[in-house]
């Protein structure tokens, strides 16, 4: 075990990708963990009665430093600008926890019905495999923007209900992954023996059938918790997601988008406020990807 | 051997499985993979199922122990029909409705035999309801008396065990699951399962890919053993092993038959295999069982034409040993579309016209010999 | 046997280098093959059969490496001096290879036929038609039924029998000299493997080619080889004629085998039993490779590695007590008829 183990990580700090997606993993990690002590969720335009900064009640919502809602450029004070009055800095440092909540809650519940759904499908077979499998096809077969909006006028706009909403639309592919891993390990001898011993189905599947099938489906959801982000940024971009002001990156590039094209005469006077959110988010989704991808090289039987 | 009491009896054996094609999976065809098969095994011995590759032999070792449900036929274990045990309610109640009921109500009950006679007196007794519920009570434990009766042990020694997880709990969770072994004896029970089957105590707390070959199938066998089974079904047990390494095994197989009376029904292709290790030997062909008889009548005078041509096609390890080999021709047919009659008649040197035409019964020749063949002992 | 060989193996190390160390799985093999006759080599898994036909055909698996020193001599040129070129002539044209899997071999999306035709394209210089006909003649010669219609299906479309036919059909379409044959028949029937072996009898018959016959069944050895080498972690254990070696071998492994088969000739009592387990490659133990598990073994085998002892002209073995195997046997024998 431990000769594997050795051999396992050697695998993955041979592969410099692999090493990129950690780092910058880990930075984001470090940033998301250290965002008080980076950016202080105070507000220094009101004291309180002390003459201390105010506190803020939610740290998500940015504090409005100034009342000018024209872009600002980079300063000492606001290395990355400001926007509506908003330090960019403050939103790109805590954005970056909304982003792990948003990524970690949806893959974390959607592969949780996937699998369920799946391995019930796959275990058993027949008509409840069927069944389950048709009911897949039609979620599938809906646009996922389409039917995002469709719950979000039910349920009402704001960064919650997209994500319930790429919960209730997300787990699918990791359904029909799992299945198709339970049908072939089904078949292994260990999983004959365990039913020729009369384990209990659950236990089969919890200790037999899914060790074997899960990785493939955690490689799975790794690449697909930074592509998430994007879907809720788009989401935001419609003004579906969080409100504005709200620390997040979709919803800051949502706000921005009417200076994307500058100020008349200076095509990119304004690039830092898309910039910076902009490069956040491409960071994160390759960091997802290249871990995801290291994942992959470590578990797939075919490259040992 | 006509005194010993019967273990297991199969009768009318029949599993298909469907063969599926197209956008609605509708069935096409159907794999007769054992096709009406009937024997018995008496407590204490080993019997040796043989044949060639795809003639049914893995599909009766699943079906005895359920991992598939038969399509018909009874399997009666001592002095129980455990057929309908892992149907669903609706399905054994329909079960013992076609298969006793029809039979108690239309049939003359003085020609009941064996387990028939046994229910029509329960039938008698409590009546038609009666009859429904004391069969279908206490589902849960009949299965798991079924479970501890039989159990089985599998060809491949390294998908047999689950790789992620210890050798204690591959040999233990069965025996807890259905109390045969309290919690508090895991240790020491496991201990002297593996240490039983040649296997250092103390590697209960490592991974089966610490393991080789032949010790992998050594724990499968502590797993089969610890919940204190009657019956193992061995499926090629041996036969992804060396020579060297199969040798200690089928040893170790003979050693614990004696010492826990257990009966065996090993599954091979290899004749040799077969030769050494069982008492009584079935040979079978396209899901039919050809030849059933005692292991000495069986290798001293095979009857049907193929057990003789099975035989002399076995390389035997001795230069000077003068054979006639029979060498069949062709291959071995699809089990989808088998001959008509006697399903070796393509392949069979000494076939006559009507063996194309009428299926040979299994027919008792000699007391425990039975033979499935128009003209046997005709291959000389 | 005043006859020159055709092929000699001397010396041959063949070590694959992987994550976990140096894989010695040859280590120092020699053996002759005369023309037509027919050599089996026999051992269990893992002993270096497969590795040392790849040897001799060159096709190794890049991480392996063929040790200096090893010599494959074939008609007097020592194939490991060849130049790619050379050797991919030999290959198919003086030396053709038969697999257990002979969906390995065949190419799955070009018909038999196809691939029959390419290789004898690819050896004589004839026309398409002519090389269909031949082909023709090869699969009838091999006994596959309706050749004329069968030379235009895939693979997929024959049975495990008849792609084995079909593969012998093309390794013997240019006449090899000598046919390496690894488990031939180890994932077939035996009422199969009992026509292929006929067959390879009747064609080394008619084309009296050398066959250099690879398996772990020890009764396909006794039945269809001349001459046995028996081998044991990368090592030759034993040579010897096949009847010499099945009633008076000189070495405890083969001795242990052949004593641990299950018979249909004769009754038995109890298997016998080499204890201990198959040596993994990485940690071949020091000295004689078979200590770990043999009878007979003391300090001295368990530091040395003993040289191939000459029995006779034709019989080898590497065994230090190589007479007291004998004995062994004498006293066995004795038993047995007591
Ligand atoms: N689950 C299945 N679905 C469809 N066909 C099956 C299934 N299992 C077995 N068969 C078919 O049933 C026939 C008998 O198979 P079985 O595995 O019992 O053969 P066997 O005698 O054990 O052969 P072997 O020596 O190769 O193990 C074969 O034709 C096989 O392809
Ligand atoms: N490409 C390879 N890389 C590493 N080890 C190999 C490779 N090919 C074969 N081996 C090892 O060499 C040894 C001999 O193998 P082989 O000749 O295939 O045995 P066999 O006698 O069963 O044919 C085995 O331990 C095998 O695992
Ligand atoms: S019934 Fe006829 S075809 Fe079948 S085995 Fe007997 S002789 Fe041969
Ligand atoms: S050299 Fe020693 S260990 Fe090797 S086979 Fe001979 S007696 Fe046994
Ligand atoms: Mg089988
Ligand atoms: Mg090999």
């Amino acid at each position: 075990m431990n000769t594997e183990l050795k051999r396992t990580l050697r695998k993955l700090f041979k592969n410099p990708s692999a090493i990129l997606g950690f780092s910058l993993l880990t930075f984001f990690i470090i940033v998301a963990i250290f965002a008080p002590l980076i950016s202080p969720p105070i507000n220094p335009m009101f004291p309180d009665e002390n003459g201390n900064p105010m506190k803020l009640d939610n740290p998500y919502i940015m504090p409005i430093l100034s009342w000018s809602s024209d872009p600002v450029p980079p300063s000492k004070d606001h290395p990355f600008g400001m926007i509506a009055g908003r330090d960019i800095l403050y939103g790109v440092v805590w954005g970056t926890r909304t982003a792990f909540k948003i990524g970690l809650i949806v893959v974390t519940a959607s592969t949780f019905f996937g699998i369920i759904i799946g391995s019930i499908a796959g275990y058993f077979g027949g008509w409840v495999d069927e069944v389950l499998m048709r009911i897949t096809d039609v979620f599938l077969s809906i646009p996922f923007l389409l039917a995002a909006m469709v719950l979000t006028t039910i349920l009402g706009s704001g960064l919650d209900k997209v994500m319930i909403a790429m919960i209730i639309f997300g787990w699918m592919a990791t359904a029909r992954l799992i299945r198709a891993n339970i049908l072939q390990v089904k078949e292994e001898q260990f999983v004959l023996a365990a039913k020729a011993l009369g384990i209990k189905n659950y236990i089969i599947i919890l200790r037999h059938i899914l060790p074997n099938t899960i990785f493939p489906v955690l490689v799975q959801a790794t690449m697909r918790l930074g592509s998430l982000v994007i879907t809720a940024a788009a989401l935001s971009f419609l003004g579906l997601g969080a409100p504005i002001g709200y620390a997040d990156w979709g919803s800051m590039l949502n706000y921005t988008r009417n200076y994307i094209l500058g100020a008349s005469g200076q095509a990119l006077a304004y690039w830092y406020t898309v910039f910076y959110p902009g490069i956040a988010m491409v960071l994160f989704v390759l960091a997802w990807n290249l871990v995801g991808d290291a994942l992959r090289d470590v578990f797939d039987p075919k490259l040992k | 051997m006509s005194e010993k009491k019967v273990l297991l009896k199969i009768e009318n054996l029949v599993k298909y499985f469907p063969i599926r094609a197209g956008v609605f999976k509708r069935i096409i065809a159907w794999v007769k993979a054992v096709d009406d098969v009937s024997f018995e095994i008496y407590e204490g011995e080993t019997v040796g199922l043989v044949g060639e590759s795809g003639c049914g032999k893995t599909t009766i070792g699943m079906t005895l122990l359920r991992l598939y449900e038969p399509t018909s036929g009874r399997i009666i274990v001592g002095n129980e029909d455990t057929t309908y045990y892992f149907m669903p309610y609706f399905k054994a109640k329909k079960y013992i409705k076609k298969t006793y009921i029809k039979k108690f109500e239309n049939e003359d009950p003085e020609k009941f035999t064996g387990i028939d006679k046994k229910y029509y007196e329960l039938y008698k007794q409590l009546g038609e309801s009666g009859f429904y519920s004391k069969l279908l009570s206490n589902i849960k434990e009949k299965r798991s008396e079924f479970r501890k009766t039989m159990q089985i042990v599998f060809q491949d020694p390294y998908s047999s065990l689950n790789p992620r997880i210890r050798i204690k709990t591959i040999v233990s969770e069965g025996p807890v699951m259905h109390k045969v072994i309290k919690k508090s004896e895991i240790i020491d029970k496991v201990k002297a399962a593996l240490e039983e089957v040649g296997i250092h105590g103390d590697h209960m707390y490592r991974f089966p890919h610490q393991f080789s070959g032949g010790q992998r199938q050594r724990i499968g066998m502590a797993r089969a053993l610890l919940m204190n089974p009657k019956l193992i079904v061995a499926d090629e047990a041996v036969a992804a092993l060396d020579v060297s390494i199969r040798s200690q095994v089928i040893n170790l197989m003979l050693d614990l038959q004696k010492k826990h009376n257990l009966t065996y029904l090993f599954i091979s292709h290899d004749l040799s295999v077969i030769k050494y290790i069982s008492d009584r030997v079935v040979v079978m062909y396209l899901g039919k069982i050809v030849e059933n008889a005692p292991k000495k009548v069986l290798f001293e005078d095979p009857l049907h034409p193929y057990t003789k041509a099975l035989m002399s096609a076995i390389p035997v390890p001795n230069p000077d040993y003068k054979k006639k080999r029979i060498i069949l021709t062709g291959d071995v047919p699809s089990p989808v579309n088998p001959p008509s009659g006697c399903r070796f008649h393509p392949r069979c040197p000494v076939a006559k016209e009507i063996c194309s035409k009428e299926e040979p019964p299994l027919k008792e020749i000699q007391p425990g010999h039975f033979v499935a063949c128009h003209f046997p002992g005709s291959l000389k | 046997m005043e006859k020159k060989p055709l092929l000699e193996v001397k010396n041959l190390k063949t070590y694959f280098y992987t994550e976990d160390g140096i894989v010695k799985a040859v280590d120092g093999v020699d053996f002759e093959v005369y023309p037509g006759e027919t050599l089996g080599i026999v051992g269990e898994s893992g002993s270096g059969k497969s590795v040392t036909s790849l040897s001799i055909m060159r096709l190794l698996d890049p991480n392996g490496e063929i040790i200096e020193g090893s010599q494959i001599i074939f008609e007097g040129k020592n194939l490991l001096e060849l130049s790619d070129d050379e050797m991919r002539k030999i290959r198919g044209n003086d030396i053709a290879m038969i697999f257990q899997e002979p969906m390995v071999a065949l190419n799955p999306v070009f018909t038999i036929g196809e691939q029959i035709m390419e290789a004898i394209l690819l050896h004589q210089d004839v026309s398409k038609t002519e090389a269909r006909k031949m082909a023709i003649e090869m699969l009838q010669k091999v006994g596959i039924p309706e050749p004329e219609k069968r030379i235009d299906e895939y693979p997929h479309e024959l049975s495990g029998g008849m792609r084995q036919r079909a593969m012998i059909a093309m390794a013997l379409s240019c006449r090899p000299k000598l046919l390496i044959a690894d488990e031939p028949t180890t994932a077939l029937d035996v009422t199969i493997q009992a026509q292929i072996l006929e067959l390879m009898k009747e064609l080394q018959k008619e084309y009296g080619m050398a066959i250099i016959l690879i398996t772990h069944d020890v009764g396909v050895i006794a039945e269809n080889a001349d001459r046995v080498v028996v081998m044991y972690g990368g090592m030759v254990m034993e040579t010897a004629n096949v009847r010499e070696l099945f009633k008076e071998m000189r070495h405890p492994y083969t001795w242990g085998l052949l004593n641990s088969l299950p018979r249909l000739d004769i009754e038995q009592e109890r298997l016998y039993n080499i204890p201990g387990i198959v040596p993994d490659p990485l940690h071949f133990p020091p000295g004689c490779r078979f200590n770990t598990r043999c009878e007979f073994a003391d300090e001295k085998c368990r530091k040395e590695i003993p040289p191939l002892y000459e029995v006779n002209k034709e019989h080898f073995s590497r065994c230090f007590y190589y007479q007291k195997v004998e004995e062994a046997q004498k006293l066995k024998k004795a038993g047995e008829s007591a």
